[in-house]
C-alpha cells in the first residue's frame, strides 16, 4: 500500500497529535451544535442575554426612578414597605423601589464584569503571546513579572488600591484589569507555545511576514477557544469581586444602584426588612451561575472530551 | 464638642416632646420605661463595654472626641463637676468657692487628703500647672480659647510658641494662696466660667507627671494619664483593642466606685454590639461612651424583641446635626446658594431614615433644652410631607439658584461625610435632594481624623460637609462661639465664617453679666447665622441605648447625662 502523501501544513491546522487544541474554524458549526445540545449551557446563555438586555434597556424596563425616595414608602419610624402592590420587591430604607434598583444595578455589575475582564484579557493575551513568540530573555522577563503578580493576594491587593484611590466604576475596572491579567497571561503563553514551534511559523518568517502579522494571524486564532472560555468564567469572578468591593463600601459611589452595596446596606436590616439583602443577593448569585454555565458549556463545546 | 452626625434619635412622639418641656436641662424620666430598681449597690464585678472607634487622645488638653472624653472622665477630676443627674455645678476637687462683686476674681478652697493614682498628693500646684499648660502655645489645645479669659493667658500663649514654660511658672492670673487655696483672676467677668472649669480639658493633672507630656507627645509617645478619678487606666498591653480600667482604691468619694473593673473593647460596629448585648457579652450598648445611639436597623429590631425593649432607654440630647459650608469658596460663598440647600433638603425623610424619626427636625442652631432655644425660628419653611409642598420648596430653591447666577444648576464639589452608621444613606439622600434642584455634589465618606485634618488644612479642604455638635455646657456660647466666631476658624468653626458684627455680638454676650441681655444677644446671633445660612441644620439630637438587665442604676441620666459622659462610678452589677 502506498503511503499517504504528507499533507502540506496550512495556517490554522495543527498536526500535533494528542494535544487538545482548538479545532480549525470549519469546526465552529460542530461546536455550536454541541453547545445547543447542552441544556444547562443554553439556560445560562438565555439568562446572560436577558441580563445584558436588562442592563441596556434599564431606563425603559425599570418601573420607577431608582434614586427617587417615595414619600410614605418609609413610615415615621423608618420602616420601609415590603413587597406589595406598587413595589413588587419592596422599597429600601430610603423609600426607593428595590426592583428598579436591581434592574439598574445590572449595569454596574455587567460593565465591571465585561470591561475589567476585557482589559485583563487584553493585557494578559498580548504579554503571553509576545512571551511565547520571542522567547529568550523577553519570555523570562515577562514570566517573572507574571509570577510576581500571581504571588499577590488578588482581592486584598484590589481592596488596598481601590481604597487609596477614590472608588468609582472606572477605577474598579482599571484596578481589576491591571491587577488580574497574570493567570490569562500564563494560559495564553502556554497555548501560543504549542503553536509557535511549528515549521510553518518559521516559514512565514522566512517569507517576510512581520512579527505582528504572525502573532495576530497565526498564533491568536488557535488560542481563541480557551481564551473565550476563560473569559466567560472570569466575567463571573469579576462580578463577584465588584460585589465584594461594594459590600466593603468601595464600590460605585452612592446613590448608584449596585447589587453589592445593596446587600451591604441591607444586611444590617436583616431582622426587619429581609427583602433588602435577599433580592440583590439572589441577583448576584443568578448572574454568576449563568456566566459559569455558559463558560462550562463553551468549554465542553470547543474542547469535547474524546471518548477513546 | 464636635462629633460626626448622630444617626439615631430618641422616640419621636409625645414622649420626647414631654421630656423637652420638663425643665430644659433636667432629664426626662417620664420618657424612659419603668424598671425595677435594685435598692442596694453591690460591690465588685467587671463592666464590659464596646466602642467602634478607639480614643484619639488621652492628654486632657487634647481631648476633643467623645470616646477620649469618656476615658478622661473616668481617670480625672475637675475643680467642679455636674450633679449626678442634672446640669447643676457641684463641688469636686474644689470644696467651695467665692468671687468678688465684679465677678473677675475667683477663690477656690481645695479638697484635702486627695491623692493621684500614683500616690502624689493633690495640691494647688497641680491646679495652677494644669490651667497654665492648657494656655501654652506648644500644647496647641483645641479648647485653648475657652481659657483665654484667665488673666495672663495671651501673654503665655505668645511666649510659649516653641517651648513650654518651666513647670513652676504660672499665668499671671493664677495665684497659689496656700496648698489648698487658689485664686484665679479673669480679664472680664464670665457667667459660665465654672462650666469651663468643668470641661475635660480642665481636668486636673499631676504636675510632676504632666510636665513631661509635651516632650512625650513631641516624640510621638503615648502619655501616661495620671489623675484623681474613680478608675485607673491600666498600662496598654500589646493589644490596642482592649482598654482596662481598674478601681482606684484611694478614690476620695467615699464608697465609690462600686465596680472593680471596666473593660472597653475596641472595634465592634453597632450591628455586632447589638448581637453581643443580646448574648450578654457586653453590659450596655451602644456604648454611651461613644455617644452613638441604636442604629435604625437595631432600633427597628429592638422594637420587635420584648427582652431588648425592656432594656431600652432614650432621652433627648442637647445637640444639633447640620450641613456646613466653607463660606469663602465658590459656589458656597453665595448666600443664595446656601439658602437653596435649605429649601432643597427633605429634612423629614432624612430624619425618618437616619433617626427613625427619633430626633426633632431642626431649623435653628440651639437645641431644645438649651437656654435660648427658639422653637418658632424657621426662616425657610418647606413642607415635604405632601407632593405639592415638595414641589413648592424645590421651586423656591431653583429660583434662588437662578438669582445667584446658576440658572442651569451648579457643581458643588465634594460632600464630605464622616464614616459611621447611616453614612451611605445620608450621602444618597443629600445628593439626590440637591440634584433635584440642580446642585451636583459628589459624596465622599472619610474617617473622623481625616475629616479634622481636612478642616484644619489651610486652605480648608472641606467645601461642603456634614457634622454635628453636642453641648459641652448649658450655655448658648458653647454652640454659637465655637461654631461661628472668627477666632474659632479652623478649630471648631469649619465654616471659616468671620463676620465682624457677629464676632462683636458674641464678644459682648460672652462677657456680659445680665443673663436676659445675653440671651437677647445670642438670639440675634442665631438669627443672623440662619439668615446667612452659614449652616443648614436638619435634626436635633437624642441619646438612647440598652442597659443590661442586671446592671444598675436604671436612671437614664447616669448613662446619658445632659453634659457628662456615662457616670460609671455610680454603676453596679447586681448578682
Amino acid at each position: 500500500m502506498r503511503p499517504e502523501p504528507e499533507l502540506i501544513p496550512s495556517p490554522g491546522i495543527v498536526l500535533s497529535e494528542g494535544l487538545e487544541t482548538a479545532r480549525p474554524s470549519s469546526h465552529l458549526g460542530d461546536a455550536a451544535r454541541r453547545f445547543v445540545r447542552n441544556p444547562w449551557a443554553v439556560a445560562g446563555l438565555v439568562v446572560v442575554l436577558a441580563l445584558v438586555a436588562m442592563a441596556i434597556l434599564a431606563p425603559e424596563l425599570a418601573p420607577k426612578n431608582p434614586d427617587f425616595s417615595y414619600p410614605n414608602a418609609v413610615n415615621n419610624l423608618g420602616q420601609a414597605v415590603g413587597p406589595s402592590r406598587g413595589f413588587p420587591l419592596g422599597t429600601d430604607e430610603l423609600g426607593r423601589d428595590v426592583l428598579s434598583r436591581i434592574i439598574w444595578g445590572a449595569r454596574v455589575s455587567l460593565e465591571v464584569g465585561f470591561l475589567a475582564t476585557f482589559l485583563a484579557m487584553f493585557i494578559g493575551v498580548c504579554l503571553g503571546v509576545v512571551a511565547a513568540y520571542f522567547s529568550g530573555w523577553v519570555d523570562q522577563v515577562i514570566m517573572r513579572f507574571t509570577d510576581i503578580m500571581l504571588a499577590f493576594p488578588f482581592l486584598l491587593f484590589v481592596i488596598v488600591v481601590v481604597s487609596v484611590l477614590r472608588p468609582s466604576v472606572a477605577i474598579i475596572i482599571a484596578v481589576i484589569g491591571f491587577l488580574g491579567w497574570a493567570p490569562i497571561c500564563r494560559i495564553a503563553r502556554g497555548q501560543a507555545l504549542s503553536t509557535v514551534r511549528n515549521e510553518y511559523i518559521e516559514g512565514a518568517r522566512a517569507v517576510g511576514a512581520s512579527h505582528g502579522r504572525i502573532m495576530f494571524r497565526y498564533l491568536l486564532p488557535n488560542m481563541l477557544a480557551p481564551i473565550i472560555v476563560y473569559g466567560f468564567l472570569q466575567v463571573s469572578v469579576n462580578i463577584l469581586t465588584e460585589a465584594a468591593l461594594a459590600f466593603l463600601g468601595l464600590g460605585a459611589p452612592p446613590p448608584t444602584p449596585d447589587w453589592g452595596s445593596m446587600v451591604s446596606e441591607g444586611q444590617t436590616y436583616m431582622q426587619t426588612m429581609p427583602w433588602l439583602f435577599f433580592y440583590p443577593g439572589l441577583a448576584i448569585t443568578l448572574t454568576v451561575v449563568a456566566f459559569n454555565l455558559v463558560g462550562d458549556g463553551l468549554n465542553e463545546a470547543l474542547n469535547p472530551r474524546k471518548n477513546y | 464638642m464636635a462629633r460626626p452626625m448622630r444617626p439615631w434619635t430618641a422616640l419621636a412622639s409625645a414622649a420626647a416632646a414631654a421630656s423637652v418641656l420638663l425643665a430644659g436641662v433636667g432629664v426626662g424620666a417620664a420618657a424612659a420605661t419603668v424598671h425595677k430598681q435594685s435598692s442596694t449597690p453591690v460591690y465588685g464585678g467587671t463592666l464590659n463595654l464596646d466602642t467602634q472607634t478607639p480614643p484619639q487622645k488621652l492628654d486632657p488638653a487634647q481631648v476633643s472626641d467623645v470616646v477620649s472624653g469618656q476615658f478622661n472622665y473616668l481617670i480625672f477630676n475637675n475643680l467642679v463637676t455636674y450633679a449626678k443627674t442634672t446640669a447643676q455645678i457641684v463641688p469636686s476637687l474644689a470644696t467651695s468657692w467665692s468671687h468678688n462683686a465684679a465677678g473677675t476674681v475667683w477663690t477656690f478652697n481645695l479638697r484635702k487628703g486627695v491623692t493621684f493614682s500614683n500616690g502624689d498628693p493633690f495640691t494647688a500646684t497641680d491646679v495652677a500647672f494644669t490651667l497654665t499648660r492648657i494656655n501654652e502655645g506648644v500644647t496647641n489645645s483645641p479648647y485653648e480659647f475657652s481659657y483665654a479669659v484667665i488673666a495672663g493667658s495671651q501673654q503665655c500663649l505668645a511666649q510659649t510658641k516653641t517651648k513650654p514654660w518651666p513647670a513652676t511658672e504660672y499665668l499671671s492670673g493664677i495665684k497659689i494662696l496656700n496648698p489648698y487655696k487658689i485664686q484665679i483672676t479673669t480679664t472680664t467677668p464670665e457667667q459660665f466660667f465654672l462650666n469651663v472649669l468643668a470641661l475635660p480639658s480642665a481636668s486636673i493633672e499631676d504636675a510632676s507627671v504632666a510636665q513631661n507630656y509635651f516632650a512625650q507627645e513631641k516624640a510621638g509617645k503615648q502619655i501616661d494619664p495620671v489623675g484623681t478619678g474613680p478608675f485607673i487606666l491600666q498600662p496598654a498591653a500589646a493589644s490596642t483593642t482592649l482598654y482596662v480600667f481598674k478601681k482606684n482604691p484611694t478614690y476620695w468619694q467615699k464608697g465609690l466606685p462600686y465596680l472593680n473593673q471596666v473593660d472597653v473593647h475596641i472595634g465592634a460596629d453597632p450591628t455586632l454590639q447589638y448581637a453581643q448585648f443580646l448574648k450578654g457579652q457586653i453590659d450596655a450598648m451602644p456604648t454611651f461612651l461613644e455617644n452613638f445611639d441604636l442604629a435604625p436597623a437595631q432600633y427597628l429590631a429592638m422594637l420587635k424583641n420584648p427582652k431588648a425593649k425592656a432594656d431600652y432607654f432614650d432621652v433627648p440630647d442637647i445637640g444639633v446635626n447640620y450641613l456646613g459650608f466653607d463660606v469663602n469658596t465658590a459656589p458656597w460663598n453665595n448666600v443664595k446658594v446656601r439658602q437653596a440647600v435649605e429649601y432643597a433638603l427633605n429634612k423629614k425623610l432624612l430624619d425618618e431614615v437616619l433617626f427613625n424619626g427619633r430626633a426633632p427636625v431642626a431649623n435653628s442652631i440651639l437645641p431644645p433644652g438649651m437656654p435660648g432655644y427658639q422653637p418658632n425660628l424657621n426662616l425657610y419653611p418647606a413642607n415635604y410631607a405632601t407632593a405639592a409642598g415638595q414641589a413648592a420648596a424645590q421651586a423656591k430653591a431653583k429660583a434662588l439658584l437662578k438669582a445667584a447666577g446658576y440658572p442651569n444648576g451648579v457643581n458643588g464639589g465634594t460632600f464630605f461625610i464622616i464614616s459611621g452608621p447611616g453614612d451611605t444613606q445620608q450621602a444618597s439622600l443629600v445628593k439626590t435632594d440637591l440634584a433635584a434642584v440642580g446642585i451636583q455634589v459628589q459624596p465622599r465618606i472619610i474617617g473622623f481624623n481625616t475629616f479634622l485634618n481636612y478642616g484644619e488644612a489651610k486652605p480648608s479642604k472641606l467645601g461642603f460637609y456634614s457634622l454635628g455638635w453636642t453641648q459641652d455646657y448649658p450655655d448658648p456660647q458653647d454652640f454659637l462661639f465655637n461654631l461661628f466666631d472668627g477666632l474659632e476658624a479652623g478649630q471648631n468653626n469649619f465654616d471659616y465664617s468671620n463676620n465682624p458684627q457677629v464676632n462683636a455680638l458674641l464678644a459682648k454676650a460672652d462677657s456680659g453679666t445680665n443673663q436676659a441681655l445675653r440671651l437677647q444677644e445670642y438670639d440675634q446671633v442665631q438669627k443672623m447665622v440662619m439668615q446667612m445660612a452659614w449652616v443648614v441644620p436638619f435634626a436635633f439630637d437624642f441619646q438612647d441605648g440598652l442597659v443590661g438587665a442586671n446592671v444598675y442604676p436604671k436612671t437614664p441620666a447616669i448613662w446619658a447625662h445632659p453634659v457628662e459622659p456615662a457616670e460609671l462610678q455610680y454603676v453596679w452589677i447586681a448578682k
